[in-house]
C-alpha cells in the first residue's frame, strides 16, 4: 500500500486500486448468492410453465430491489466507509448479480417473437407487442434509476454527506 | 427436492452457483480494466450469450446454467440504474438517457442477434 502523499488533493476520479485476492473472493461468493436468490425468485417461484408473465413481474421486482439496495450502499459507504472486499462483494458481487440486463433484454425479445420455436403470427398483434415491449424497458429503466435515488436518499438521510 | 423444477437436480444447482460466480467476476474484471466501458461490454456480451444458449435449444439444465447462471451474473441493471442516479443528482439528465439507452439497445440488438444465430445453428 503506497498511499498518496499528504498533501495531495484528491482527483476526481480515485485512481484504481489493484484487484486483491479478497475482492475477488468476496465479488464471486456474492455472485453465487446473488445467482441463485434471482434464480429462485424469477424462475423457480413463479412456476414458469403455465406463463411467463408472473416471472417478468418478479423480474422486474428484483431489478428494482436491487437498484434500490445498490443505491442504500451507496449512500452508506460514502458516510461510513466499509472494507474494500465487503463492499465489492455486495455491490458488486451479490447486487450486481441479483440483477440482470440479459434476462431482460431476453424477456423482450422473446415477447416480441425472436424465439427459437417462434410461429409468424399476425403482424398486427406483434406490432403491438413491440410498442409494449418497448414501453416496459423504456419504464423499467425509468424506474431503475428512480429506485437508486430512492436508495440513495435513504441511505444519505440523517447523517451528514 | 419439490422445490427445484424439472431438470433441475442438484448438479444443475451447483453448476449454477459456480457460473453465477464466474459471471460475477468477469464482469468486475470488465470493469476493472475498461472503467468507462466495462459494464456495457459485460451486459452486450452476456446478452448476446444468453441469445445464443437459447436460440440453441439446449436440453437438461444447461440453459439455467449459461443463461441464468452465467449471463444473468455477467450482466446487471443495479450497476446501471445507480449509475444513471448519479447522473440525475448532478443535473446529466441527457447523461442518464443515453447510458440507458446504449445498454438496452445494444443489449435487445445482441439478444437478437444471438438468437438467430442460435437457431441457424441449431437446424444444421
Amino acid at each position: 500500500m503506497s498511499g498518496r502523499p499528504p498533501g495531495a488533493a484528491r482527483d476526481q476520479a480515485p485512481p484504481r486500486e489493484p484487484l486483491t485476492a479478497a475482492v475477488v473472493l468476496a465479488v464471486a461468493a456474492g455472485g453465487v448468492a446473488g445467482t441463485l436468490a434471482r434464480w429462485l425468485l424469477v424462475e423457480v417461484l413463479p412456476s414458469p410453465a403455465d406463463s411467463p408473465v408472473p416471472g417478468w413481474i418478479m423480474l422486474s421486482g428484483v431489478n428494482l430491489l436491487g437498484a434500490f439496495l445498490l443505491g442504500l450502499l451507496t449512500a452508506v459507504a460514502s458516510r461510513r466507509p466499509l472494507p474494500r472486499w465487503l463492499r465489492a462483494g455486495l455491490g458488486v458481487g451479490v447486487l450486481g448479480s441479483f440483477t440482470s440486463l440479459s434476462a431482460l433484454v431476453l424477456a423482450a425479445a422473446l415477447a416480441t417473437g425472436h424465439g427459437p420455436q417462434a410461429a409468424p403470427g399476425d403482424p398486427v398483434g406483434l406490432a403491438l407487442t413491440a410498442v409494449g415491449v418497448v414501453v416496459a424497458l423504456a419504464l423499467s429503466a425509468a424506474l431503475g434509476t428512480a429506485a437508486a435515488l430512492a436508495g440513495l436518499r435513504a441511505g444519505a438521510h440523517g447523517g451528514n454527506r | 427436492m419439490s422445490v427445484v423444477p424439472d431438470g433441475a437436480g442438484a448438479d444443475v444447482v451447483l453448476w449454477l452457483m459456480l457460473a453465477g460466480a464466474a459471471g460475477a467476476v468477469l464482469r468486475l474484471a470488465c470493469d476493472h480494466w475498461l472503467p468507462r466501458g466495462g459494464i456495457l461490454l459485460a451486459n452486450v456480451a452476456g446478452s448476446l450469450v444468453a441469445g445464443l444458449v437459447i436460440g440453441l435449444q439446449p436440453s437438461g439444465g444447461a440453459a439455467t446454467v449459461w443463461v441464468t447462471g452465467f449471463c444473468g451474473a455477467l450482466t446487471t441493471f443495479s450497476t446501471v440504474s445507480a449509475a444513471t442516479a448519479d447522473d440525475v443528482l448532478r443535473g446529466e439528465w441527457g447523461t442518464a438517457v443515453s447510458t440507458w439507452s446504449l445498454h438496452l439497445c445494444l443489449g435487445a440488438l445482441a439478444v437478437v442477434l444471438g438468437l438467430l444465430t442460435g437457431s441457424a445453428l441449431s437446424w444444421r
